[in-house]
């Protein structure tokens, strides 16, 4: 098992390293640059030559290359041009934002995606199943965009329910022990925090989970069919045991092993939706930076954010690995 | 693609834990190939079978069932309607799409829009121009996108797929090194940010119609890779390719009258289901900005996000387009799952 | 082990179903209507600002934010454009333009109760001439280049000679500025925001704050992240500023000089979608917000909202590049052009209310605007004769404009865009459509990549050379425009320490260059401002310099 990990890990670093120059020779030939978004529009073509000249951005790719390698190795992964702080620190500013707003769809399409895919499969044909799929489809087939609109006039604008924007109502004092909003407010007992921080996540957290909503329900629904056949089922309802221990122990339980796998793998897509619905509902996380980055060519940001988000992607199906196998002796005994 | 992560293969029946070859935690092969198995799952629905009915068995017995299921039915006359509109735009709509023919009756800035009546049966965009001419022609654009950029990620996901796959059954260790290193490249492109991808790609070339098509369409590339090598190397462990080896038939004949041609089941039905995610993911980039550059020119996606402005004070400007790419997508959706679900044996009990 | 606890995962989603349904049902709306005084003010800016210091900064929001809390010299009246006292509570200059004598207000105390003296002003003036280093790019003292050149000593070669020369405190209270040569940019110079005044204390606090790191990769000092470490004098003092929720808090500061602000706290926060900033608006998360969308104005004020009207000080043009197509070096192309834009409309149904149809390439709220320029109606007979008599019935040209930006005299672009090639396309012009984001469309108008454009410019300060200057003082590529004498009227005009004369060459400038019509100017349109019902308003500012100390809670 351990080696499993340590090889896993090992691999990130090909894999990132291949990514890091695919970038840089990427957003390098984009055209437009920083000193475009950086300089008002009235600036000259001399202020901005000494603009890039200044950034480093006029030396060749290479050593722009290697200095970045360099900095890396040493943990920095440079500095954002737009706002001229360090990239891990604009990275880890606006991670918590991202990480709670995924959290709470993913806990919203996995707490209604599995019971509603569940009862679908039992029920196969109902009216219930009906509706779980159809509704699943009309999901996947409505652009987040649009339905995130949706529910801000409904529930924001007409009905007044929920914030239509942020994260947090402005001006609440709070104690900022870790930028988790939810993990800090439950430690210093700052309640009102909390209920305001899920008070601002129920919107966007609606929106963003209609996909991997629709994903599990329909997963669940297809691996509950299948497992409802299985021959060990079979037996088991045969051997007269208990309908709830045969659901419980062997329907849902092997039903559940794809599902997870699944759920690794929405977790890490989640950041590329987030970039919609954080910059619908104004929510200051990493979506929306990295978002405004590549409107104003901002390399650092672009660069060092792709990297560290595609290492948790990659972190987070290491885990679902190690956890799959250790629900699943097969895998094990590979 | 930003709206839909994973909604190329929206009903995730793949990487159950019987599937062999390609086993759930893929022995370890590689850290990204997580999103990628489940594709493997429907590549390998066309391999090695029990009954052995071969290629020609499954495609009759599988229409048979289509035209049973409900599902495929919907799906079916969805796409019949929509592709029937948009072939015949022209005939249909009653006025032109681009002409501002009303141009002074509509005043967003004081909030005076015309809703439907008896000339404009949709009533007026923003600018005055005919709302029920502007959604028919629009249809036509929106299919565009979406064939031409399925084409896109299936052209170059077929070749790159195709390679690898060819490589790995027939190319001996210098063809599974190929394999590998090409499998690699394309696990890379699973774990950039889709969003990322189509937006550099965008910017790269600047914004068009073609642009958006490129960039939707190479999105994809790295399912439809994924998909024809895992169906290629599924076919290519069968006995008939055997047959053919020992027969002394050249390795890229075999590769190519044979293999080939019977793993293109899956793919298909892949290009089904990438169809719909082609149409919301264009909407997605035409709200980034990265539409089409003349707006005159009607196209769902780009409508959508343009009346998004207005949607307080005339929310049909946002409503039509968004039903249009809703139904159309799902209509695309219904039939891509039910040819999958007919011909996976598993599903269609 | 896996028989036994088989349930508990369910269990625990079940709990964290309920919790989330829970979490969803029982919403209530908390906020409270009722404002009472304590009750912060929350604004909606497009974006946060980028450093607690102005100097560094060239944007719009960080200056909304610093014009709250740092004091210039001079600044522009409360709700107009002139230019009037703001630390300094008269100036003069000398004859030739060079000399710049300031009257310091009395009683002026910063928010660490350090007082405003002559001295303090040199300190600032000479700190900014002074700094080195990674200071010295252009993207970290913007607008110190743009007015004074460059620095004592310069570290680029490419950097022009400083213009600043000293400044001397002649008493407690006077402080003289001395430049090498008049230029028009003065004294709406001395206005503008990066160069608010900072206390003594600050200054010494600061002094060794450096940019560190190498090429490429500078970080800026720790002081402009952190609220309190730089005092400036105004009526807000920087509280606060959460960037991990784009959100500054100022504080009314109770010891300044004038009124004291209306508001104990106010708040600025980022949303940079432009129906995001209406949503939060109606859904009440924010109490007024900036650049309302034209579309948004009317359903705005219909559902009780305030929509003050600014005046224009804007203008929006479409540019010809007479390089890029040789056609549009045909001034009969060009007037055909011209009288082919229904400009009229585009005021009508797109721009927001106060909006008007501009006659030249400044608005009418600035000195040196002249009745007699020719003028170009929309008539697109005329247009396709002119077209006819200079041979050109088939012309094609490409059009560009820019995505994903509304600019202050560019609302929908769009929109602006579909109308006007409609227009061109309805008397025989076949237009090609090219649209890039905001990065990339700069540079390609700057280099004369389209043929057609859309660009305009808001002023920074009262003085035409801030807008004509901008385009015609030098043949560029942005307009492929070769007018030698246009070119050294317009160097006379701007060297001319005297108002007067400068204001009567403006005109003659005007005339001028509607008669060569590089571009067709279309219109100054106002940017909106919303505030909510129970919120007296400042005064709004045709430069968008509203200063939110006027504002308060209605009562």
């Amino acid at each position: 098992m351990l080696r499993f990990i340590v090889r896993r890990t090992l691999q990130l670093i090909p894999t990132l390293g291949g990514l890091s120059i695919l970038l840089f020779i990427w957003l390098q030939r984009l055209p437009g640059g920083p000193e475009y978004a950086l300089l008002p529009d009235d600036a000259t073509d001399a202020q901005r030559a000494q603009l890039r000249r200044s950034l480093g951005l006029d030396e060749p790719l290479t050593v722009q290359y290697v200095r970045f390698l360099r900095n890396i190795l040493q943990g920095d992964l440079g500095t954002s041009l737009q706002t001229g702080r360090p990239v891990m620190e604009e990275f880890f500013t606006r991670f918590p934002a991202t990480f709670e707003l995924s959290v709470t769809a993913m806990l919203i399409a996995v707490a209604v995606g599995i019971p509603l895919g569940y009862l679908a499969a039992r029920r196969r044909g109902g009216i219930l199943d009906f509706s779980a799929v159809g509704g699943s489809l009309i999901g996947i087939c409505t652009p987040v965009f649009f339905l995130a609109f949706i529910l801000k006039v409904v529930f924001a604008e007409r009905l007044g329910l929920f914030p239509s924007a942020f994260r947090l109502s402005p001006g609440l004092s709070r104690t900022d022990l870790s930028g988790f909003v939810i993990l800090d407010g439950l430690r210093t007992g700052e309640l009102d925090v909390v209920w305001d921080a899920l008070m601002h996540l129920a919107l966007p957290g609606l929106a963003l989970a209609s996909i991997p909503l629709a994903v599990i329900v329909r997963m669940t629904r297809a691996s509950v069919l299948e497992v409802l056949d299985e021959d060990y089922v079979r037996t088991a309802n045969a051997k007269g045991l208990h309908r709830r221990t045969v659901r419980g122990r062997h329907v849902l339980r092997n039903a559940m092993l794809p599902v997870v796998t699944a759920i690794g793998l929405l977790t890490g897509s989640l950041f590329a939706g987030a970039v919609l619905t954080e910059s619908v509902f104004a929510f200051p996380g990493v979506g929306s930076f990295v978002y405004a980055a590549t409107q104003t060519r901002d390399y650092p940001v672009l660069t060092g954010f792709i990297l560290l988000i595609a290492t948790m992607y990659v972190l987070i199906n290491l885990l679902v690995d190690i956890s799959y196998s250790l629900l699943d002796p097969r895998v094990r005994a590979q | 693609m930003p709206t839909t992560p994973n909604a190329q293969n929206p009903s995730d029946d793949a990487g159950t834990p019987d599937t062999g070859t390609t086993g759930p935690a893929g022995g370890g092969t590689s850290l990204l190939t997580r999103k990628a198995d489940k594709v493997d799952r429907l590549a390998e629905l066309m391999g090695p079978r029990d009954n052995g009915t071969g290629g020609a068995g499954i495609w009759r017995t599988a229409f048979r069932r289509l035209r049973r299921s409900p599902m495929a039915i919907s799906g079916a006359a969805i796409v019949a309607v929509f592709v029937l509109i948009a072939l015949f735009a022209p005939l249909i709509a009653p006025y032109s799409a681009t002409a501002q023919t009303w141009g002074g009756e509509v005043f967003p800035n004081q909030n005076i829009f015309v809703g439907p009546r008896a000339e404009n049966w949709l009533g007026l965009d923003n600018l005055g121009r005919d709302q029920f001419s502007r959604m028919v022609i629009g249809a036509r654009q929106t299919l565009l996108v979406g064939v031409v950029a399925t084409l896109v990620g299936f052209g170059v996901g077929a070749l790159i797929g195709g390679t690898a796959g060819a490589a790995a059954t027939l190319g001996g260790r210098w063809g599974r090194t190929l394999d590998n290193a090409i499998m690699r490249v394309i696990d890379m492109m699973l774990a950039l940010p889709t969003l990322l991808l189509a937006v550099t790609v965008a910017a790269l070339i600047g914004a068009s119609l073609t642009t958006v098509m490129l960039a939707v369409g190479i999105a994809q590339v790295p399912i439809f890779a994924r998909l024809l090598r895992g169906a290629m190397i599924a076919q290519g462990n069968r006995d008939y390719v055997l047959a053919a080896r020992a027969l002394g038939v050249r390795t890229h004949r075999i590769a190519l009258t044979h293999i080939l041609p019977n793993s293109l089941g899956p793919v298909i039905v892949q290009s089904t289901l990438t169809l719909a995610t082609a149409i919301i993911d264009a909407a997605a980039l035409s709200y980034l900005g990265l539409g089409n550059p003349d707006p005159s020119f009607p196209e769902w996606g780009t409508m959508l996000a343009d009346a998004q402005r207005f949607l307080s004070s005339a929310p049909q400007l946002a409503v039509y387009p968004a039903l249009g790419i809703i139904v159309t997508a799902l209509g695309f959706t219904l039939l891509g799952e039910a040819m999958r679900e007919a011909l996976d044996p598993k599903l269609r009990k | 082990m896996f028989t036994k606890t088989s349930r508990k995962p369910l269990a625990l989603l079940a709990a964290a179903a309920s919790v989330a349904l829970l979490a969803t049902a029982c919403a209530e709306s908390e906020r409270d209507p009722e404002s009472d005084a304590a009750e912060p003010f929350v604004f909606a800016a497009a974006g946060d600002i980028k450093s607690l210091d102005p100097f560094l900064a060239s944007d719009g929001e960080t200056f909304r934010y610093s014009r709250q809390v740092y004091e210039t010299l001079l600044e522009h009246e409360s709700g107009g454009s002139e230019i009037v006292g703001g630390l300094a509570e008269t100036w003069e200059q000398s004859e030739d333009g060079t000399e710049w004598t300031f009257n310091l207000r009395d009683g002026v105390v910063f928010h660490d109760g350090d007082e405003l003296t002559a001295e303090v002003v040199c300190a600032n003036f000479d700190r900014w001439h002074n700094l080195s280093g990674a200071w010295q790019s252009s993207n970290n003292s913007y607008y110190w280049q743009a007015i004074f050149g460059g620095f004592a000593e310069n570290e680029d070669e490419e950097l022009p000679e400083s213009r600043y020369v000293s400044c001397e405190a002649t008493d407690e209270l006077t402080a003289v500025i001395t430049i090498t040569e008049y230029s028009s940019i003065f004294p709406g110079g001395f206005s503008l925001a990066a160069f608010g005044i900072l206390s003594p204390t600050s200054l010494e606090t600061i002094a060794d704050a450096e940019i560190t790191g190498e090429e490429g990769g500078y970080t800026l000092p720790d002081y402009t992240t952190e609220p309190g470490a730089i005092a400036g004098s105004g009526p807000f003092t920087a509280q606060g500023w959460n960037r991990d929720q784009a959100e500054v808090t100022l504080q009314r500061f109770d010891d300044y000089w004038g009124e004291p602000a209306g508001f104990e706290t106010m708040i600025l926060r980022a949303i940079p979608d432009e129906t995001a900033r209406r949503q939060a608006l109606e859904a009440g998360d924010v109490h007024g917000y900036d650049l309302v969308a034209p579309a948004d104005v009317e359903p705005l004020t219909e559902a009780g909202f305030q929509v003050p009207t600014r005046d224009v000080f804007n203008v929006l043009y479409l540019a010809f590049q007479q390089e890029t197509s040789e056609e549009l070096g045909d001034l009969q192309v060009r007037q055909a052009l011209a009288h082919a834009v229904d400009r009229q409309r585009i005021v009508d149904t797109i721009l927001p209310e106060g909006g008007e149809v501009a006659t030249q390439f400044h608005p009418d709220t600035l000195d040196g605007w002249s009745e007699n320029v020719t003028t170009y109606d929309y008539d697109p007979e005329l247009a396709e004769e002119l077209l006819a008599e200079a041979g050109q019935e088939d012309l094609t040209l490409d059009f560009c404009y820019p995505t994903e930006v509304t600019r202050p005299y560019m609302p929908a672009p769009r929109d602006i865009f579909d109308v006007i090639s409609q227009d061109l396309e309805s008397v025989g012009i076949t237009v090609e459509a090219k649209s890039y984001e905001w990065t990339e469309y700069i540079p390609n108008t700057d280099s004369g990549e389209c043929s057609l454009y859309l660009l305009g410019w808001t002023g920074d300060y009262n003085d035409a050379y801030n807008f004509l200057g901008t385009w015609f003082s030098v043949k560029n590529d942005a307009w492929g425009m070769d007018e030698p004498e246009l070119f050294d009227a317009m160097a006379e005009a701007s060297g001319n320490p005297d108002p007067e004369e400068r204001i009567a060459a403006y005109q003659g400038l005007n005339e001028q260059i509607m008669d060569i019509l590089p571009g067709l100017p279309i219109s100054s349109s106002p940017p909106s401002i919303v505030f909510a019902e129970n919120v007296n308003p400042p005064n709004v500012s045709p430069l968008t310099q509203e200063n939110f100390a006027e504002a308060s809670w209605k009562e």
